[in-house]
């Protein structure tokens, strides 16, 4: 069974982090970075074009990316508009070793290779 | 005041002469891989220019750099505005290239691909400073809860750039235009078919729409 390490990312650190530099603690394969925050659609934006600027096809293929959110109400909408909060968390993970993961309603699943 | 009322009128009409300039507005194609952004591109070109102007595959990341139509003119009864066609690359968090092997191309060939295909990505997302308005294309027959979806949307949020949501490939049994429509239930969602066509004359109302107000 393959394993997987999970690493704390404190949302201070993380921003004063270069994208590059978060990018690079995932490229080791089978870690999950935990941010206690969701990001805002800027910071997805910048880490997405950073993974996209690392990915170098034979060994980095690039990121999954997912935040986990409190949902009170129906609607995805709802979900989406929190963007703007600051409470939930961010995983963000190697694609190598995260073939997927799927943000639900107060949870994740993470499908693994 | 007389003075300051006269300059007041010059200042207005020099403004809107000068938004008048600006009323030719940059409309993206924006979404995930293969969700239909150049063949919807491209059917708006055909239908009022006569031309196409860029490429659609059954291959993901077929588009891998931003490609421009500019000025089409688009009617719709007895309303037209004058826009650019920015079809951009799909946007995604990883590209593999062995993908790119199911759909029959050489190692190489794929790896090509791939690297340009990484490229494409941060294109797109730095085209979203210059975009004026968005039409953000989904497969209809696909689950909308991706986390690209959501980063493309919150950022045309927070960004303020206004867009609407063309839910595509309606043609498609297992489509459903209401589930896109329930999961996102206060944006513009309007499905279509850029392959067949269905669907196109209340999307082209709504296009008009979207551009009056950006
Ligand atoms: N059934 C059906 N297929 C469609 C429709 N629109 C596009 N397609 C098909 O979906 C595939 C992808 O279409 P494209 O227009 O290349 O998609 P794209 O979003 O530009 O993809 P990238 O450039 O790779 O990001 C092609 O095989 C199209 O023929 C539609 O309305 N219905
Ligand atoms: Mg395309």
């Amino acid at each position: 069974m393959a394993e997987l390490s999970i690493e704390y990312l404190p949302y201070e650190d993380f921003k004063k982090m270069k994208p590059k530099k978060v990018i690079n603690m995932i490229r080791k394969k089978n870690r999950i970075l935990i941010i206690p925050k969701k990001l805002n659609p800027k910071e997805e934006a910048m880490l997405i074009e950073e993974a996209m600027n690392a990915a170098d096809i034979e060994k980095f293929k690039g990121i999954e990316i997912a935040s986990i959110v409190k949902e009170e109400e129906k609607g995805f909408w709802k979900f989406l508009r929190k963007f703007k909060q600051d409470d939930g968390i961010t995983l963000i993970g190697n694609a190598d070793a995260i073939k997927e993961i799927k943000s639900r309603k107060n949870y994740a699943i993470l499908k693994v290779k | 005041m007389v003075f300051k009322r006269i300059k007041n009128i010059i200042k207005k009409s020099f403004i809107s002469k000068l938004f008048k300039k600006k009323k030719k507005i940059k409309v993206g194609f924006y979404g995930p891989p293969n969700a239909g952004k150049s063949t919807l591109a491209n059917r708006i070109s055909q239908d009022f220019t006569d031309e196409g102007f860029t490429v659609a595959s059954s291959i993901p990341h077929e588009t891998r750099e931003v490609m421009i139509k500019e000025s089409v003119i688009i009617k719709k009864g007895d309303k037209e505005v004058e826009i650019d066609l920015v079809d951009t690359p799909g946007i995604a968090t990883k590209i593999d290239y062995e993908d790119f092997l199911k759909h029959g191309l050489k190692k190489q060939e794929a790896k090509a691909r791939a690297k340009e295909a990484t490229k494409g990505v941060i294109d797109a997302i730095k085209w979203l400073e210059n975009v004026d308005a968005v039409v953000m294309v989904v497969d209809a027959a696909q689950d909308p809860l991706t986390q690209v979806n959501v980063t493309i949307l919150g950022n045309l949020e927070s960004r303020g750039i206004p867009f609407i949501i063309a839910a595509n490939k309606i043609d498609l049994k297992k489509a459903s235009a209401h589930k896109i429509r329930e999961v996102f239930p206060n944006y513009e969602v309007i499905g279509i078919s850029a392959k067949t066509g269905k669907g196109m004359d209340y999307f082209y109302e709504k296009l008009i729409e979207l551009v009056s107000k950006g």
